[in-house]
């Protein structure tokens, strides 16, 4: 420690005793100058080191994003997979792995109130994630202080670091866990967790919401379309997914609200409920030509 | 209180505030003492009642200890005196024992039943282990001082003395554990103008930088190692979380340690440095002389030294180190995932000392090691040091087995990883290389040899603090 600390009864006479905090603020200001400088330059990546960071830093670049966004998906991990942003400039994925649809709604609603422009589309997710309900500190990220300068992800030296790393080397080979043949194992874990209803009052609340959030957009002149991810199509009538579905659908019933329905076997899932690219991408192209072209 | 809580942040502040301005206008003598004593008890309180009060009992029977060996002073009986001291230590074993082992050893004895799952759910007092240690140190240090303890002081001086040294809210939760011996000297008034702010920044700046910034952030990429199963793992994401958790350990506790010396030292208070650059120790005994020091010695002045050290033969010595590791492993906690982390440690060390004391007759000692053969036994000793940690926190010895394992295997398809996760602990590892890579430039003075270096160093903590932010926990070392 006392490399670090000022213990010499030399250095104390020869320095003021105040100097120390001049001499702090001088190096401060170069080293926060230089770092100003980095985070200009720095290449910026899609997404940050973690899930959390990776929530994030999609919720305040929405929040500050000037364009006009005209189609929005919102959900979990499994909605986070399938890029429509990859399609036009307008459209955004608002999907926050380990979240839900509902904190994709509540950032909606916040910003449109607040510019007074609506989006044009919303796909909604449905799924038992719902039972997360919004993610408060994403809300408290995006909202006034927490989307500072100094409070944004972009900014932080860690950022800053991967997505250099990023940059110049990264191999993160996409969901690699078949090949040690753990997907047996995933979905087998899976059948299990779906294999038991969650709380119905719990979920009838979040339902609840998610119908406030459809109805709010709707008379807004938005096009809400709800839509249930591809699992693997074993867990396709399991208790759970059963129980998600019926009540989802007697909150928001087909004839009411459009639902966009979708042959599970379809698609190919790497980890029994996330799908792997080429079919998240096929997914994607699915909803971008049935509802946008 | 959480050190790295806004409430603390203001609690101290409020707490130097008093300390130094009340004593200018309430002219009494050790006003300051019950200002501190007030705060520690308060700090304690702020988490839950139960906590105040347990702290509160203990300084009591404390007391009431002493003002026993005290009446046996005065009627010169060294022997009752010494009877009070050895049983109130055991009495303030018993009672940590009591807490902590119970329903370890209920479980053990008498199955999973009733009586176990009652001392199971006993809740167990904030700092406890520090704070019995701090009773026992007292005792002892009286009885071995006994004249001077009793000449010195008044009754009522010793009563807020000892009530001031138990309740320090500095280090009674977590340490550094300071010898009565220590402290008591420096229980007198303080004064703003004699405190070296200087040391209080760099020291708070150490502190907050480390557990906030690098333990903080490193806790999301040491995720892994709460697994039990390591199939399908990466060998180099293993690895590199194991090195990540070591990393994240020494931030997280010396972090802790040097906001306690800061704090401390705000208040006018000296506490023991706790951590002495342990990852460039050479062998597992030099480790023990740089990790946890406080705490080291401790054990070394009441248990190791009290079994007769290593004046009693070798065979003895060995008894007695193994013994001293097995009690350190065990004071982590009621689980006998510290008395394995514990043994093992303590057999390393006297491998080590059955080594030396074979070759130490060949030994040319004047003969300097090459700085190769230094670098690889650092190496050496930070890898097993590393894996040692595994079983501190891994849920039982199966788990690391299957990580050691894990990180022999899989070696083929090497890259297919969460390459984020790896990268990212390697990025969190970084400041506690360079804190000790730093140390060694600066001592064979290669670089950073120039005195105004560390305000480099300083700005970018500052910068790391106000950026790099990592998701707020409490200190590893509060659950012990």
């Amino acid at each position: 420690m006392h490399s670090y600390t000022s213990n010499t009864k030399k250095e104390n006479k020869s320095e003021k005793k105040y100097t120390f905090v001049l001499k702090t603020a001088v190096s401060f200001a170069i080293i926060f100058g230089i770092y100003f400088l980095i985070t200009c330059i720095a290449p910026k990546s899609d997404d940050g080191p973690g899930l959390y960071f990776t929530n994030v830093l999609k919720a305040q670049r929405f929040a500050m994003r000037t364009e006009k966004t005209n189609v929005i998906l919102v959900g979990s991990s499994m909605a986070s997979v399938v890029h429509i942003e990859d399609y036009a400039n307008d459209c955004v994925n608002l999907a926050f792995s380990g979240g839900d649809a509902l904190t994709g709604l509540e950032l909606i609603k916040q910003k449109s109130e607040k510019t007074g422009s609506y989006p044009e589309l919303i796909f909604v997710e449905i799924s038992d994630a719902m039972i997360n309900g919004i993610d408060e500190d994403i809300l408290k990220k995006t909202n006034g202080f927490g989307l500072s300068w100094i409070n944004r992800i972009e900014n932080r030296p860690d950022y800053i670091f991967y997505s250099l790393a990023k940059s110049v080397y990264y191999h993160n080979k996409e969901k690699t866990l078949s090949d040690y043949g753990v997907i047996e194992e995933k979905l087998e874990y899976w059948t299990n967790v779906k294999s038991y209803p969650v709380n119905q009052n719990d979920m009838n609340e979040y339902m609840e919401l998610a119908k406030e959030y459809a109805d709010y957009f709707m008379e807004k002149g938005c096009h809400v379309v709800l839509l249930e991810m591809p699992y693997d199509a074993s867990l396709h009538d399991l208790p759970e997914t059963v129980q998600v579905r019926e009540t989802a659908l007697s909150y928001m019933p087909a004839d009411e609200y459009e639902w966009f329905i979708t042959d599970w076997s379809e698609y190919i899932v790497s980890d029994a409920i996330h799908m792997g690219k080429l079919s998240a991408d096929r997914y994607a192209n699915r909803l971008i030509e049935t509802y946008l072209q | 209180m959480l050190f790295n809580s806004t409430a603390f942040i203001i609690f101290i502040f409020a707490v130097t505030l008093l300390y130094y301005l009340v004593p200018l206008i309430i002219k009494i003598k050790g006003v300051q003492s019950w200002i501190l004593i007030l705060s520690g008890l308060f700090f304690y309180a702020y988490l839950n009642p139960f906590y105040a009060i347990s702290l509160l009992v203990c300084c009591i029977f404390n007391e009431l200890i002493v003002l026993g060996m005290y009446g046996q002073y005065k009627r010169q009986n060294v022997k009752g005196v010494k009877i009070f001291a050895g049983s109130a230590i055991a009495v303030n074993v018993f009672i940590l024992f009591f807490f902590k082992y119970s329903s370890l050893f209920s479980g053990l004895l008498l199955g999973e039943g009733d009586v176990t799952s009652f001392l199971a759910g006993l809740p167990l007092p904030l700092g406890i282990s520090f704070y019995i240690f701090h009773g026992i140190s007292m005792l002892a240090d009286i009885n071995g001082n006994t004249r001077e303890f009793f000449e010195k002081t008044g009754r009522w001086g010793r009563f807020v003395g000892i009530m001031c040294y138990m309740t320090f809210f500095a280090n009674s939760v977590s340490g550094p554990v300071t010898k009565y011996n220590d402290f008591e000297p420096q229980i007198k008034r303080h004064y703003f103008k004699e405190v070296d702010l200087k040391k209080v920044f760099e020291y708070l700046l150490l502190g907050y930088f480390f557990k906030v910034c690098v333990a903080d952030n490193m806790q999301n990429y040491t995720i892994i190692l709460t697994e039990k199963q390591f199939g399908g793992v990466s060998p180099i994401a293993v690895i590199v979380q194991m090195f990540g958790y070591s990393c994240q350990i020494f931030a997280d506790f010396a972090g802790y340690s040097y906001i306690a010396i800061g704090v401390a030292l705000l208040l006018g208070y000296k506490l023991p440095e706790n951590f002495n650059f342990p990852y460039i120790s050479k062998s597992i005994t030099e480790f023990w002389k740089r990790w946890h020091i406080s705490l080291s010695s401790w054990l070394k002045q009441y248990v190791y030294f009290s079994l007769g050290g290593n004046r009693k033969g070798k065979i003895r010595t060995y008894f007695n180190l193994m013994a001293v590791m097995l009690i350190g492993g065990i004071w982590h906690g009621a689980n006998w995932k510290y008395l394995l982390w514990g043994g093992l440690h303590g057999l390393l060390l006297v491998v080590e000392r059955i080594f030396i004391n074979l070759t130490n007759k060949k030994r040319n000692k004047k003969k300097k090691e090459l700085f190769i053969v230094s670098v690889i036994r650092i190496f050496i000793t930070f890898i097993i040091v590393s894996w040692l940690w595994l079983f501190f926190k891994m849920d039982g010895y199966e788990a690391v087995f299957s990580a050691t394992r894990q990180m022999f295997t899989g070696w083929e398809d090497v890259m297919a990883m969460d390459t984020t996760g790896v990268l990212m602990a390697c990025f969190y590892m970084m400041p506690v290389f360079a804190f000790h890579g730093v140390y060694i430039a600066k001592e064979k003075g290669l670089f950073f040899t120039g005195k105004n270096w560390k305000y480099v160093f300083y700005a970018m903590m500052i910068l790391a603090l106000i950026l790099n932010r990592g998701t707020s926990d409490a200190f590893i070392y509060f659950q012990y």
